[in-house]
Order: C-alpha cells, then structure tokens, then sequence
C-alpha cells in the first residue's frame, strides 16, 4: 500500500514534469515562430529626409550591397521601390553630407532622418601652361 | 656571407628604389574604362552610387573601375576659376582672423558642394572628394592629400597655407598619386573660362616627378622611402608644366630654379623620358628680356630614354630658360650670369 501510493506520488510527479516540459517545448517552438514570422514579414517602407535648411530633395536611398533604390522628391519623401524586411540596411546619401545607414527594426515603417552637412576645406590651385616669366623679365618689357 | 648580406641588401634597395607609377599596370587595357567614361558624359551627380554601378559595369579589376571613374571625374567636372578666386581673395582677407576664416571655410563648403552637384564644377578640393566617393562605392581605399602645389602662375614660400589637394589610391597593395584636377585641364586666368583637356600623366603619376611640384602637409604621400625631398627642395624646385607628366619620368637635374653662374658656365638637363621623342625636338628658348628665342642646345644625347642636354652661356645677364619637348613647354629656370 505503501508502495503503492510512493509510486502513485512518483506517476503524479512524472506526469507534472512532462507536463511542464511539454509547455516549455511548445512556448519554446512558438516563441520560435514568432521570431521567424518576424524576420519574413515585409512592409513597404517610407521616409522624410531633411539637411540644414529643411527636406531634401534627390537624396538616393539604396538598400545596403544592392542596387535597388530610390531617390527623394521635392519634399525629401520617399517610398522604398521594394518590401524590406528586419534587419536589412538602408544607406542614405547625398553629395556634400555625411552618408547614414539604417537598419530596418521589427516596427520601422517610417524612417525620418536628418543628414549632416560634410565641412571640408576647399582650396585649390589650377594648373598652367603659361611659361613662367620673372619679374626682371616683366619689368624690362614694360 | 658577405656577398650573401650584399645581394639581400641590393635586393633591398632595387625594392625600395621601385616607385608605385602608371607604368606597373602597363598590361590592363584602358580602352574598355575609358569608353564607358565616354559613354555617361553628361550624366548628373546626383545619384553617385548608380552612376558608379554603370560606369563600372562589366569591368573586372579594381584599376580598370577606378580609371573608369577617375576618367569620368576628369572630363566632367570643369575647373571652376572664379570659385578659385573667390576663395584665394576671402581666405586671404581672412588669414589673421581664425575665427572668420572658420566662418568663411563652412560658407564655401556648402557654396562648392552645391557647385559641384548642380553645375559640376569644382576647385581641387571638390574633384579629390568626389573622387573619394566614388571610390568609396567601389571599395578602393582613396585619400585626399593636402598640400602645396607650384605653378608657373601659383607662387608659394614657406609661410603659404596649403593650397592645393589630390588623391592617393590603393590599388594591388600600392598607394598610388592622381591628380585629377591637373588632368582635368587648364582654366585660362585671363577668361576664366576652362578647357577639358585630358592630361593622362596625372593618373598613377610618377612619386620622384609628382614630388617636383606637389608637396604634401603629411610627407607620407610623397610615396618616397629614400631621400624624401624637404619643403626647402620643394620650394626651391623648377617650375614643371601639365606636359612634363606626359613626356617624363623623372627630372633629374638641374634640381633648382634658380642659378647664379659664371660667364661660359654650363647647365646640365638630365631627364628621363616616357615616350619616343627626336632629340630635335628637344628645344630650348631663353628670354634675356626681349621675349623668349629659341636656341641650339649645344650638346644632347638620349640614351635608354634618358636625356643629357648641355647649354653654356657666354654673356652676362639674367635669362628665364624654357625647356621644350615639340611644342610644349616642359620646365623653367632662371639664371643669372656673372661676369
């Protein structure tokens, strides 16, 4: 009897363990899922860039290491041309501003960025083909 | 064991001695490059990564993508003068004052910035960027290199700031030097008006050469392990021409612009050419004041392309001396005879 009911509690403890297993596994497999869901669910992505004086218009948008893009209209808006996924990257440019890359999160469907001005020092000397002529040169002639 | 030191270290010295040049890339075919250069002309900035993407299409090797680029760069973007004087005219006004200087500085790179991707043109700075960027989209390494740079008409001593900038890219694990706003063309000072006039010595310019007229603010970009010249060798060295970088190599001597010499004295030319030219074609002109007249040189010889050319002169004055290959000028010195 007293056996009996050791192996009844033993029965009841199993059943409880694979009970609490199988929940596991199943949360385990669904939670899987989800984040697999997440990683196939496309969504069209769109945008608003701006640079110093306000939107900026023909800011090329490129998705990372390929040549699908798009450019911004008048309003620095954009509409990427194809659905993207997490975890892909968005790289914006624009001549004379410092190129940004975005990596599209789980909720990103709209992206509104502002892009920093580059500051270069610009200096330049042109060449010439003029023969050089020295100022004691010059002075005689004149 | 001696001998065995010697040869390695003779082995040594004919590596460093090798200089990263056009020339170490004389199998590749550029034509392929170079026409689909030809064939985006008038294509707009504003989409750098797609123009890369087709001016790169179906080429290769990292030298052929980056002519193809370089090559674009060079025969679109026009010299801008009056930008160039705008800003010599501001910077100058502004040198005592740093902090408007500053100012001034942020003001012109948004003005140039916007020259260049609305009208394409641009001043050095804005070719060695751009070539930068498209560089980048390819994935070759590129750096701008400030510097200074002298001109028959640029005159710089050692209180100049820099006033010049090129490039120096990573190909086949070699830096090499571009100049790409010199191969661009040569803006008339007179006009302001420009001329694209492809100049292919600037392209992977020879360092010994480039050093002549180009000094860089980090003398690493000289590209020169052996006796790298100073500012003071820099300063004091001939004026050399756009041409110079199409004809030579190398110029050797005279490594001056100025000379004082004795009457009868000579001056030695020593030079390496690049191409075949006909020592008849090797000209002198010498201006004593009335305008420059051609001369016979008195000794010249080539041997395995290099040039040893003698002159003396036999009457006290002050002459500018200009060396030609045919028609173009090569360099200018001056020379002062003594009694």
């Amino acid at each position: 009897m007293k056996t009996l009911s050791i192996s009844k509690s033993m029965q009841i403890c199993m059943a409880a363990i694979l009970f609490v297993i199988t929940v596991l596994y199943t949360n385990k497999a669904q939670a899987q899922t989800t984040t697999a869901e997440e990683h196939t669910i496309e969504r069209t992505v769109k945008g608003i860039i701006s640079g110093t004086d306000g939107p900026l218009k023909d800011v090329n948008v490129f998705l990372k290491g390929t040549i699908t893009g798009t450019t911004t209209n008048g309003k620095g808006e954009f509409t990427f041309p194809t659905p993207l996924n997490t975890g892909d990257v968005l790289t914006f440019s624009y001549l004379g501003y410092t190129t940004k890359n975005v990596k599209i999160k789980k909720d990103t469907t709209f992206i509104a960025l502002s892009l920093t001005e580059e500051y270069v020092e610009f200096v330049g000397a042109p060449n010439s083909n003029q023969p050089y002529k020295s100022k004691q040169q010059k002075s005689l002639e004149e | 064991m001696t001998t065995k030191i010697l040869f390695y270290l003779s082995l040594f010295v004919f590596v460093c001695s090798i200089q990263a040049q056009q020339s170490d890339f004389a199998t590749i075919d550029f034509t392929k490059a170079d026409s689909l250069a030809k064939a985006y002309k008038n294509e707009q900035l504003t989409n750098i990564p797609e123009l890369t993407k087709k001016l790169t299409s179906g080429l290769t090797t990292d030298v052929e993508k980056f002519r193809a680029v370089y090559k674009w760069i060079c025969t679109n973007i026009a010299n801008d003068y009056g930008l160039y004087e705008q800003n010599m005219h501001k910077r100058n006004k502004f040198k005592n004052d740093s902090s408007k200087l500053k100012q001034w500085n942020r003001k012109f790179s948004a003005i140039s910035f916007k020259k260049l991707s609305k009208h394409q043109r641009a001043i050095c700075t804005g070719y060695a960027y751009l070539l930068q960027q498209f560089s980048l989209e390819i994935g070759i390494p590129c750096n701008i290199v400030h510097g200074y740079a002298r001109t028959s008409t640029t005159f710089i001593d050692k209180d100049s700031s820099p006033n010049h900038s090129w490039n120096a890219v990573w190909l086949n694990n070699q830096w090499y030097l571009c100049d790409p706003t010199w191969a661009s063309g040569v803006p008339d000072p007179k006009t302001g008006t420009f001329s694209f006039y492809y100049n292919n010595g600037f392209f992977m310019a020879e360092p010994q050469l480039m050093a002549i007229n180009h000094f860089p603010v980090d003398t690493q970009w000289l590209l020169l392990k052996e006796n790298p010249p100073t500012f003071t060798n820099f300063l004091e060295a001939p004026i050399l021409y756009g041409n110079t970088f199409e004809y030579l190599s190398n110029y050797n001597t005279p490594a001056k612009m100025h000379y004082e010499i004795e009457k009868n004295d000579s001056i030695v030319y020593q030079f390496t050419l690049k191409k075949q030219v006909n020592s008849k074609d090797i000209r002198l002109f010498i201006d004593g004041g009335n305008g420059p007249k051609e001369v016979t040189p008195e000794h010249i010889s080539i041997h395995n392309n290099t040039v040893t050319l003698t002159h003396s002169f036999n009457k006290k004055s002050f002459y500018d001396v200009h060396l030609y290959i045919e028609d173009h000028i090569i360099s200018t010195h001056t020379i002062k005879v003594h009694k």
